[in-house]
């Protein structure tokens, strides 16, 4: 049997940092984008570095790409600059 | 006589007893139920409703909301240029 090659996953491994935990996609930001206005802060926030597994300015590059391909509408709620996209 | 009779009572006494000790643990066998209670959270974690969650749960983290301003900032640099480009 794989015991040497698969990675190890307890069942019940509630601590263990897996990098599909959350993804950095397009597809990811649009979901967010269509529910609901976010600041570039509250994306952040989504796709927080620990659980992407991705370095932070990784994370910021590649979001800077997604939000640029995606072009969404933007407004200002409380001063700050919202993103959000329609259906 | 009296010590027949001691003796039998003893040995009905042990075994009367050990057989009691057997029947009584079979009976009193843990059953494994009412077990996972608090752990639907999880799910709810991508919901609507959770950035206020979100940020409380950062907030106890020390560190990391800087970090995060600084991402912000770099992002929002990152953007600028696109974002100037749009409103023109």
């Amino acid at each position: 049997s794989p015991s040497g090659k698969s990675t190890p996953q307890p069942a019940s491994g509630k601590s263990t940092p897996s990098s599909s935990d959350v993804q950095l996609t397009e597809e990811a930001v649009r979901r967010y984008l269509i529910r609901k206005p976010m600041t570039t802060k509250d994306l952040l926030k989504k796709f927080q570095t620990k659980r992407t597994g991705l370095s932070s300015e990784q994370t910021v590059n590649v979001l800077a790409q997604i939000l640029k391909k995606l072009n969404p509408e933007r407004k200002n709620i409380n001063d700050k600059m919202h993103f959000y996209l329609t259906e | 006589a009296d010590y027949h009779q001691i003796l039998r009572t003893s040995v009905k006494d042990t075994s009367s007893s050990t057989s009691k000790q057997v029947s009584g643990h079979t009976g009193v066998i843990p059953r494994g139920h009412k077990r996972k209670l608090p752990d639907v959270r999880e799910d709810d974690d991508d919901k609507d409703g959770d950035l206020a969650s979100q940020s409380s749960k950062e907030s106890n983290e020390d560190g990391s909301s800087s970090e995060a301003d600084e991402m912000a900032a770099a992002l929002e640099a990152e953007l600028n240029d696109f974002i100037f480009f749009r409103g023109m």
